[in-house]
């Protein structure tokens, strides 16, 4: 389950130090220098990230951006401009200002793809383990780390409430069955 | 040659450069081989370009079968000494006529730039203050002169003092380019800087050059500051290993 990365940049220098750097994490990502080149990646693959580099871009260019399917996008501006960016519906993307900080770039990426992964990971183990109910073989099939995990959730809750009713101790100290008998 | 670009006053230039690359290399053994050559980055002190000499060559190389490609002689230097930390920090290659700098992140060349001025320019300004030849002080600075010892006379005393400007304006030039660009990316960690090329290799040059950069403030840090283990060969073992990975391709 591997996991893509596009970045854009129309400074061939920055593109290239992002993506040896995402590369250094064995990440699968690849540079564009032009929006057709981004949106011919687009059609092959849709990216788990986007990160835009908006230097020597023109602003009106920006409106690209929506054209791009719903992926998380790191947007790199300048600090004066990312106040009237956020004011654009470019509002929820994450914003990195200048200076140029390829390692915090890295940082974001990998806490994106991290929580991303998590959740196609999820998703799959519940797909395959309401599939394997239907079809009867629950048991057989991959999702057998899912259903031990339960398993432990249920002998765990069954211990800790066996526990939680257990006699209190300090009233057994003065519990006295012959002297209660003999009333 | 003048300034380590080809010479443009020289009728012959071209001709005998041709010559010296045709006594090195026959033809290309198989269709389109690849080769590499090094050249120096933009100089940043002269309106002087690069174009003409890189592109002379290339021209040549090709004719004789050969798919050239240039590669920035710092960078060479990076590929060659840098291996152990990602290609990543800053290389200086001072040889004859040029010095040249690059700033190298992950193999990429964030920034290359020249300076003319080298080991020939402390020859002949060294020669004009003692009344000597360029071509003798050339032969006393590689065969004798220690920069750990106090000079004893005018023509010791002449490379102390053009060396320290060389490494003086070098300096001044790193701190003006680094500091006026805005594709320096910011780095957590301290760099090394490699000192290479033939006109590095009298006794003491590093000391001298440390001493030159202690109230010297880059962009980066500078962990420490080594000089290439073969300072001669550092660019051509760069560029060897640049045409391999080419070659693979």
């Amino acid at each position: 389950m591997s996991l893509s990365v596009i970045i854009y940049s129309p400074d061939n220098i920055r593109g290239k130090i992002i993506l040896k750097t995402i590369h250094l994490e064995k990440i699968e990502s690849v540079l564009c220098s032009s929006y057709s080149s981004v949106e011919d990646e687009v059609k092959k693959r849709v990216p788990d990230v986007t990160i835009f580099d908006t230097k020597n871009n023109f602003w009106g260019e920006l409106d690209f951006l929506k054209k791009l399917p719903q992926t998380t996008r790191i947007i790199l501006a300048e600090p004066q401009d990312i106040s009237f960016l956020k004011n654009t519906d470019l509002r929820n993307d994450l914003f990195t200002p200048e200076p140029f900080h390829p390692e915090f770039i890295l940082s974001l990426v990998k806490a994106i793809l991290e929580s991303r992964l998590k959740k196609k990971y999820f998703k799959s183990s519940l797909s395959r383990l309401l599939s394997a109910a239907s079809t009867g073989r629950l048991l057989l099939v991959k999702s057998f780390p899912v259903f031990l995990i339960l398993l432990a959730g249920v002998i765990g809750g069954y211990i800790y409430w066996c526990l939680s009713t257990l006699p209190n101790i300090e009233r057994l100290e003065v519990y006295r069955p012959y002297e209660a008998s003999k009333l | 040659m003048a300034s380590g670009l080809l010479n443009p006053n020289e009728d012959e230039g071209i001709e005998v450069i041709k010559q010296i690359i045709n006594s090195v290399f026959n033809r290309a053994q198989k269709i389109d081989e690849v080769i590499c050559f090094c050249v120096p980055g933009e100089p940043v002190d002269n309106s002087a370009s690069t174009v003409f000499h890189e592109s002379v060559i290339k021209m040549h190389l090709k004719s004789l079968g050969y798919s050239p490609i240039p590669v920035n002689e710092g960078l060479a230097v990076v590929l060659s000494e840098l291996a152990g930390n990602n290609f990543t920090g800053i290389v200086i290659s001072i040889g004859g006529g040029m010095c040249n700098v690059c700033f190298s992140y992950l193999s990429v060349p964030v920034i290359t730039f020249s300076i003319q001025k080298g080991g020939d320019y402390i020859d002949l300004m060294v020669g004009k203050a003692a009344g000597e030849s360029a071509t003798k002080i050339k032969m006393i600075k590689e065969v004798e002169l220690d920069l750990t010892i106090a000079p004893r006379n005018k023509v010791e005393t002449g490379p102390h003092i053009f060396y320290d400007d060389l490494f003086f304006t070098l300096i001044q030039t790193m701190q003006k380019v680094f500091g006026s660009t805005d594709k320096m990316p910011r780095i957590s960690s301290d760099l090394p800087l490699v000192l290479s090329g033939g006109s590095i290799m009298p006794n003491g040059c590093k000391t001298k050059f440390e001493q030159a950069m202690k109230d010297v403030n880059l962009p980066v840090k500078i962990s420490d500051i080594v000089i290439a283990e073969k300072p001669l060969y550092a660019t051509a073992k760069g560029s060897l290993k640049m045409a391999m990975e080419e070659g693979k391709m």
